[in-house]
């Protein structure tokens, strides 16, 4: 857990009063605390507080889980020893949360069952690890139904419970919020099974973890009606199939064949100019020592696309991820682990092109793009093979290519920075990028340290272009191919449990603070949620770029009677919001003015444990190219832009 | 396919057959016109179809309102003016830089469709289907980066 998870006591109307007094620059509550928040100039109110239940729930003893068990304790423990990291929730499914919570798995409550939903989604894809969403039954399910459409989208091995009313009560409608779950989450998922047979629920428990933990992840979703998760085992003779997970499942991946490693070398040694794309797979494979090992030895450049990035460090002079003017250059591709295809011409390569694809799938390799070789394999094995395979060969002239093309983006950036500089009247997203890198990356901080949850909608065509991953995990792809901005700062809450719990690849980065970027946009969905990171002392900045606007006005800027529809009231304080949850707000609309508030945002994270929004106030006509250059930015991918593929 | 060198409308059609069957191409057609024209018509980067022409006598081939609707917009045809003057010289790495000697590029704004049109030197048509693919790659390239909303209203890609 964290360092510093405690608070201070509240402090008394006097005291509040004296550091209202002295807190200039920042919001009074950011000088005080979230303690004085609710305090009102000569009206005493309660603080808020985190309950003393949160402490006592850490020090509470654990119940020994064994037989007699109830379904949803047998369901619990087959968790538990599969390593699920964590849960995220809401009330509801009240028998398989709290029968997970007692095994020891850290528990997440928060404020909506698809935020938390999304929360777990993010955790997986910053740690590596398994983690649970749940939500009761009926709204509390169909709440979470964005949530899984992300991580179906995003290839994400979420595992989706939720309860369900009685199979008495099928059809009858007898009571509330019965529903048949399975439809609702078809295409949506991997594997889903509504849970009938309770002597059943260890098997389905592990029908779940195979298709978890094996090929292409994507959610599994099952439901628990009140009769499984209730029923009562009193020895492992009720169940059947009760076994242990090396019964029910392998940990035996399928390896390329020797003759495919032969072709691939083959192509690796006749290209010029060869390029990896590594994608989702290299990260749930763990493969990037392998990616690295191959990448140093034959001299291959690499770019990253996926739901994540990090997997291999932009501090690598191989690394192409911010070398968009680079990639139609390759001439030789090889895609490994990249599970959602994009069609021709969504990467930037051209037309002559070769591609290998490395994949676990057979049956996905070749849709989309035409390749010139396949390879079943997992990416571990594969790149293990390959790197052992090809000889030591050189690319030099590539590889400058490829620092030229990375200055050329940089220089880029560096044009936008001082052309945003000189818009002073409100915070432009090209300041907000470049000062957000130089503070990750380029002060203090050691530049691996910090993971992001990496979303919005305009503004992340410029943050992007800043953000970088030099360790596994370090980069959560928010809006990653289901597009949803809304999400953000509940991914926020995943990534920081994550950091905060130190599991899977965060475990060096335990504790450390979080980035979170996002729009006005996408905070509107998600804001709530600063109330589940200040509860659980999450330390994560949100940074929200507040133009007044949905990033899609402009596509009404000529039909005044549609404009409303993506206009919100303008100078909206979100930062407000957020000390009235607990949190640490920060006003900017000027350029000067947003460093140094990351700058306090940040003390206030590695503090007090306590999350922070920075409201930057920019403008929507910013989008507006012939005004305000460089307007709207497109995007490039693969690479440090990529959020489709 | 087997490897040829084809000159003429052979060597074009030869060219982009293979891109039709290596699959880069989605759906390829060839359609006969006059006087030994061929207007050749493929899915390639878009859900709209390119449409590229040769004309045996001329030696040309032309990639007709490849960019429709750029006229209003100054500053974009510049930029992908200056697209194709950059891969004519040292601005690009040698690899994608046009042959003088073996093919010109120009583009040209009519009725405010931009069209690419690539004069072949002497027999070196496959070469000059393969860079000018290439260029076509860099111009839409460089509307995915900086003008994004040009591909939503032109070419049906998301707004989002």
């Amino acid at each position: 857990m964290s360092k510093g998870r405690d608070r201070k006591p509240g402090l008394s109307r006097r005291t509040f009063l004296q550091h209202a007094v002295a807190g200039a620059g920042a919001t009074a509550a950011a000088a005080v605390g979230a303690d004085a928040i609710a305090a009102e100039a000569d009206v005493a109110v309660p603080a808020i507080r985190i309950p003393p239940e949160f402490a006592a729930a850490r020090r509470a003893a654990l119940p020994t889980l064994d037989f007699p068990m109830t379904g949803a304790q047998v369901f619990a423990r087959a968790c538990k020893e599969e390593g699920v990291a964590a849960l995220f929730c809401c009330p509801g499914n009240y028998a398989v949360t709290h029968a997970i919570a007692s095994t020891g798995i850290p528990a997440f409550g928060g404020r909506h069952e698809g935020s938390m939903a999304h929360a777990a989604d993010a955790f997986i894809r910053s740690t590596g690890e398994l983690a649970v969403c749940s939500g009761t039954e009926g709204p509390g399910f169909t709440d979470m139904i964005c949530a899984i459409a992300c991580a179906n989208a995003a290839r994400t091995p979420l595992l989706v419970l939720a309860s369900n009313m009685s199979m008495y009560q099928e059809d009858t409608e007898a009571g509330i919020q019965l529903g048949y779950q399975q439809p609702t989450t078809e295409g949506l998922k991997k594997y889903g099974k509504r849970l009938i047979n309770p002597r059943r629920v260890h098997e389905y428990a592990g029908y779940a973890f195979r298709q978890l933990k094996s090929g292409v992840p994507k959610p599994v979703h099952l439901d628990f009606p009140a009769e499984v998760g209730s029923a009562k085992f009193n020895d492992a003779s009720d169940l059947a199939y009760y076994h242990d997970k090396t019964r029910y499942r392998t940990e035996s991946r399928p390896h390329p064949s020797p003759a495919d490693i032969t072709k691939a070398v083959t192509l690796i040694k006749t290209a010029r100019r060869p390029m990896i794309v590594s994608s989702n797979g290299v990260f749930y494979a763990k493969a990037w020592d392998a990616l690295k090992k191959l990448a140093d030895k034959a001299q291959i450049p690499v770019v990253e696309s996926g739901a994540m990035k990090g997997q291999f460090s932009d501090a690598s002079p191989l690394s192409a991820n911010a070398a968009p003017g680079a990639l139609a250059s390759a001439d030789l591709v090889i895609l490994v682990g990249q599970h959602c295809m994009p069609i021709v011409g969504e990467f930037a390569f051209g037309p002559d092109a070769k591609y290998i694809r490395i994949d676990q799938s057979a049956e996905d390799i070749g849709r989309n793009m035409p390749i010139d070789l396949g390879i079943v394999s997992c990416e571990k094995a594969a790149l293990e093979a390959l790197a052992d395979a090809v000889p030591k060969m050189s690319h030099d002239a590539w590889v400058a290519e490829i620092a030229a093309a990375r200055k050329k983006f940089e220089d880029q950036n560096l044009d936008y920075y001082k052309t945003g500089l000189t818009y002073t009247d409100a915070v432009h997203p090209a300041v907000i990028a470049k000062e957000l890198g130089d503070f990750l990356y380029g002060g203090s901080i050691p530049r691996e340290e910090t993971a992001i949850a990496s979303g919005g909608f305009g503004i992340a065509r410029y943050t992007r272009r800043a953000l970088r991953g030099y360790r596994p995990g370090q980069i959560m792809n928010g809006a990653y191919q289901y597009g949803a901005i809304g999400p953000d700062v509940a991914y926020a809450v995943g990534v920081a449990a994550g950091v905060q719990l130190g599991a899977g690849v965060q475990k060096a980065y335990q504790g450390h603070p979080i980035v979170c970027v996002t729009g006005d946009g996408g905070i509107g969905y998600t804001l709530m949620e600063i109330d589940t990171m200040a509860k659980h002392k999450l330390p994560v900045i949100v940074i929200v770029y507040n133009n007044n606007a949905w990033g899609t006005w402009t596509q009404a800027s000529r039909e005044p009677w549609a404009l409303p529809i993506h206009l919100f009231q303008e100078n909206l304080r979100y930062d407000k919001v957020a000390e009235a949850l607990g949190g640490h707000g920060e006003y900017v609309s000027r350029p000067a003015d947003f460093k140094p508030a990351l700058e306090r945002a940040y003390q206030v994270a590695v503090k007090e444990s306590r999350p922070s929004v920075i409201n930057c106030q920019g403008k929507k006509e910013f989008w507006d190219r012939e005004k305000f250059p460089p307007g709207t930015l497109g995007k490039i991918e693969p690479g440090v832009m990529s959020y489709y593929h | 396919m087997r490897r040829t060198n084809g000159r003429g409308a052979e060597g074009v059609a030869l060219a982009l057959q293979r891109y039709a069957d290596r699959g880069v191409f989605r759906g390829f057609s060839v359609a006969a016109g006059r006087e030994g024209r061929q207007n050749f018509s493929f899915t390639w980067l878009t859900r709209r179809p390119t449409t590229l022409s040769f004309e045996p006598k001329a030696g040309v081939l032309e990639f007709k309102h490849l960019l429709p609707g750029v006229g209003s917009n100054r500053t974009l045809v510049s930029d992908l003016k200056a697209i194709v003057r950059e891969h004519t010289g040292p601005a690009v790495p040698a690899h994608r830089r046009i042959d003088a000697r073996r093919m010109r590029a120009a583009c040209s704004v009519q009725g405010g469709h931009l069209t690419l049109s690539l004069k072949v030197r002497g027999s070196h048509h496959e070469y000059a289907v393969q860079r000018g693919l290439n260029l076509v790659n860099q111009l839409f390239l460089l509307l995915h980066a900086s003008y994004p909303e040009y591909l939503v209203e032109h070419f049906g890609v998301s707004a989002e």
